[in-house]
């Protein structure tokens, strides 16, 4: 395992950043690693292919809506070059395709640790009002709009202020009918049909990240309060707290769906009832995840070890206090590395 | 009376609610009331204590105590008055 090959997806680094820089990160600063990292992007911009530091060989994907088999393919092309043993997908997009070709990673000895189908399902941003009862945490109203003529009904269901959210991504708080009204648009435009329409609840976001053991527990959490938010809701500087009614939800929704491998939950506690709503699960690592990492638990690499087939202890001792600040750097490159990664689909970097 | 909240409070009066994530800033007789009420103090004990230490009469110390817990309270701090 401290030789492994650990592929990681999601290298985008917009002002809403994929994960995968991040997730590399925390696999490269474990001392006894002597493996090496390999880079899967989707868009020949995407930064962290650029990042030699922490990838060895970097590769383009298809597009997740291109399907599995031409994941599978493009995959077992970069394993040919570099045989991996473990990759971690780190958009939730793509996690579908993944579970798809599960078994056919298996077969080339690549291992992963995803949910289970039916877990992605639930876990689904259409699902969250059974999910909710299922692990007895409440959730804020939804409004699942397959049509845009229903708005009118949804929007006196929610009320205003709401939340637009796409179905894997972006989210925008609309205050009258005519704003959610183009909110939908720009996103039915970019991500189809159904959008959720979801109440706006006033209070503090805090997130969680953890990874299920798929039997019911979890084998590492670290809860984090976002200290600073972008204009897309993203978490751009957090603090590591420990509330017990955070674990205690947390110690719930393992229990009541086994969920296996890493996810976030976000949540926002109600400034007026104190109560957590559970807002999202995302069924990979959040971006911010490198501060798990730095409060003392190394989320990413338990997961490389979970999928190499080692047992976990369970650990929530992680320091209080740590906080992250993010900051944005540019990666410089020569054109020959981008015709490379366009004509060729792929940089060596050793 | 005391402060159900365990704070990390540095010696600048710098304070972390671990809980919350929220951070505040004390002064030095914030500062002092809050240690008190962390170690289970009666208000007319701070009072001495306050007053002794900023040379104030204990009544008006207690006022100004009394309107320092509230505060406590109305940012959602429990104060176990028992």
């Amino acid at each position: 395992m401290n030789r492994s090959i650990v592929g990681v997806t999601g290298l985008n680094s917009t002002d809403s950043p994929a994960p995968g820089i991040s997730v590399m990160r925390c696999i490269k600063e474990v001392r006894a690693w002597r493996g090496k990292g390999i880079g899967f992007g989707y868009d020949s911009l995407d930064a962290g292919l650029y990042v030699k530091d922490y990838f060895r060989h970097v590769y383009l994907l298809p597009y997740p809506s291109e399907g599995g088999v031409y994941l599978l393919k493009n995959i077992l092309k970069a394993h040919e070059k570099t045989p991996l043993d473990i990759i971690i997908p780190t958009l939730d997009s793509e996690i579908y395709n993944f579970l798809s070709i599960e078994d056919d990673l298996n077969k080339y000895s690549i291992r992963t640790f995803l949910p289970t189908k039916e877990q992605l399902d639930e876990a689904s941003k259409v699902n969250l009002n059974k999910l909710g009862d299922k692990v007895s945490i409440p959730v804020p109203r939804n409004y699942i709009l397959t049509k845009i003529d229903k708005l009118g009904i949804a929007s006196e269901e929610i009320g205003f202020p709401m939340f637009v959210k796409g179905l894997f991504y972006e989210a925008y708080k609309a205050n009258n009918l005519s704003e959610a009204s183009d909110f939908i648009f720009r996103l039915t435009k970019k991500w189809g049909m159904p959008v959720i329409l979801q109440e706006y609840i006033e209070g503090e976001e805090y997130n969680i990240a953890a990874v299920g053991d798929g039997k019911g527990d979890y084998i590492g959490a670290v809860c984090m309060k976002k200290l600073f938010i972008t204009d897309k809701g993203k978490a751009w500087s957090g603090v590591t707290i420990r509330d017990n009614a955070l674990f205690e939800l947390t110690e719930r929704f393992f229990s009541a769906t086994h969920w296996r491998g890493p996810l976030e939950l976000e949540l926002i506690k109600d400034k007026h009832s104190k109560e957590y709503l559970l807002l999202e699960v995302n069924p990979r690592f959040p971006a911010w995840i490198y501060l798990a990492k730095a409060a003392g638990i190394n989320l990413p690499w338990l997961t490389v070890k979970l999928a190499s087939g080692e047992k976990i202890k369970k650990t929530t001792n992680y320091k209080i206090g740590i906080i992250f600040n993010r900051y944005v750097e540019e990666v410089i490159l020569n054109i020959e590395s981008l015709d490379a990664i366009n004509t060729k689909g792929g940089l060596d970097y050793e | 009376m005391r402060l159900v909240a365990d704070l990390a409070i540095s010696e600048t009066g710098f304070v972390f609610d671990p809980s919350t994530g929220h951070t505040y800033r004390l002064n030095r007789t914030g500062m002092q009331i809050v240690k008190m009420l962390q170690n289970d103090s009666r208000i007319e004990t701070i009072a001495e204590n306050i007053a002794e230490g900023f040379d104030i009469d204990k009544d008006g110390a207690i006022e100004d105590i009394k309107e320092f817990i509230s505060l406590l309270k109305s940012s959602g701090f429990k104060i176990d008055e028992s």
